[in-house]
């Protein structure tokens, strides 16, 4: 308990000490009680007066009974006895700080332990929470998406439905058939007023019924082709089938069918259907033909429709092979 | 009465003949302490096992020094026994405590590094 700087100071000082008695002076203490007086100088001075007073008082006394000792019979072995006595007492005292330091050192590590762990704990519910709350938007997303995506479906059916519905309209009408993966559906009678581009009530009705059967057709693109009969001279009937078409077009584009998926081509009195040299044959042949392509044919193909399309006229079945295989329907 | 006149002479050299007892509560107190030392580890740190062994040779020497005839020098070696018993024990349980201490702190920093780090600290 005693550093070697008391330890080597104090024969120095006792021996001082000693050489004084010698003089005449009072007898000097022995080594013994000068290393007791100068440990209970550290006890009483140090953290053991605050942290173990029962230990320095126990040392106070001891030392009381040492410089008694000392006073009675100075340098006697009873002196250095109680001195021994005296200096262990002081040991113990502030070895019992030492103890009582290291408890409270103990005690505040071991509160700044539960304050970590419940700062972890609380993190660790934080996360837990947040992760919670992440599961259950994501649980509400689901099931939105799942609810939407019914819903979507029920819409496709009823659409499905309604397009079936419509193409069988068509089909009962002679207006709707299939060629080689495209779908024609071509149009007559009274559509448009005579010599002019004005869709008549009756052609918007029909258009209706078309939009209804397209819908089975979300992504395909779609061609409509614009005929004329053979009155007049070719130019204008050129002229007024691209209107026509136009005409068309601009219907199906209102009632909803995206415009990147339409092209209007007008097509003159080409690829007559019926006799030009009978009314109800101009009638037939005054018509506009859509035509639902295939994706892959696209726009490859349109640049050739005109012709393709086109080279199909009555009692002309397409050649095999070729893309498209019309039966013009009225 | 001469018999007693010579008789109680002859005690007094029969009883400075014969030695003192050791003091046996004195003794049993310093057993005592030195047990308890041992039962707080005292013997397996160094400076503590010191003092139990001074008190040890101190207990010795008191036995010898009544034997002797010497009963307060005896008692006084007996004191000395124990408060290096005492001290012995303080000892052990200082470090036993200064040990706990640092365990405790070193969990500390063991919490601290298997803590996971906090998102952009």
């Amino acid at each position: 308990m005693l550093d070697t700087r008391r330890t080597l100071y104090i024969p120095g000082f006792a021996a001082l000490v000693l050489g004084a008695a010698a003089c005449g002076g009072a007898a000097a203490p022995s080594t013994e009680l000068l290393t007791a007086r100068q440990a209970y100088d550290e006890a009483r001075n140090g953290e053991a007066a605050r942290l173990n007073p029962t230990g320095v008082h126990q040392a106070a006394k001891a030392m009381q009974a040492a410089e008694a000792a000392h006073k009675d019979d100075a340098g006697s072995q009873r002196e250095k006895n109680y001195a021994y006595i005296a200096l262990r007492r002081s040991e113990i005292a502030i070895a019992g700080a030492s103890e009582a330091l290291a408890k409270q050192e103990q005690q505040r590590a071991d509160q700044t332990y539960q304050a970590q762990l419940e700062q972890q704990s609380q993190r660790a519910e934080q996360q837990r929470s947040r992760y919670a709350q992440q599961l259950n938007q994501t649980e509400v997303q689901l099931q939105q998406n799942a609810q939407a995506l019914q819903q979507r479906q029920q819409e496709l059916q009823q659409a499905r439905a309604e397009a079936e519905k419509a193409q069988a309209e068509l089909r009962n009408a002679d207006a709707l058939r299939e060629e080689a993966g495209r779908m024609i559906i071509s149009l007559s009678g009274v559509l448009f007023e005579s010599g002019g581009d004005s869709l008549s009530q009756l052609a918007e009705r029909r258009l209706d019924t078309v939009v209804q059967a397209l819908a089975a057709y979300p992504d395909r693109p779609i061609l409509v082709e614009g005929y004329t009969d053979s009155q007049g001279s070719e130019e204008k009937n050129q002229q007024l089938s691209q209107r026509r078409a136009e005409a068309v077009r601009e219907y199906l584009q209102q009632r909803g069918i995206d415009p990147a998926r339409l092209r209007a081509v007008g097509k003159g009195e080409a690829n007559p259907v019926a006799s030009n040299d009978t009314a109800e044959g101009r009638a037939n042949n005054r018509r506009v033909e859509i035509v639902v392509e295939r994706v892959s044919e696209s726009r490859s193909s349109s640049t050739s429709d005109s012709s393709s399309a086109s080279d199909r006229a009555v009692g002309s079945p397409a050649a095999p092979g070729t893309d498209v295989d019309r039966t013009t329907m009225r | 009465m001469r018999a007693f006149e010579i008789g109680i002479p002859a005690l007094f050299v029969l009883a400075a003949c014969g030695g003192a007892e050791l003091n046996q509560t004195r003794a049993t107190n310093v057993q005592a302490s030195m047990i308890a030392a041992e039962k707080v580890g005292a013997n397996d740190q160094p400076k503590a096992a010191l003092h139990l062994q001074l008190a040890r040779e101190q207990m010795e020497s008191a036995k010898r020094l009544a034997a002797d005839g010497d009963q307060v020098s005896s008692d006084l070696m007996l004191e000395r026994a124990k408060v290096d018993a005492e001290l012995a024990m303080q000892l052990a349980r200082t470090e036993r405590e200064q040990q706990n201490a640092r365990q405790a702190w070193e969990k500390i920093r063991e919490l601290k590094q298997e803590q996971p780090r906090q998102p952009g600290g």
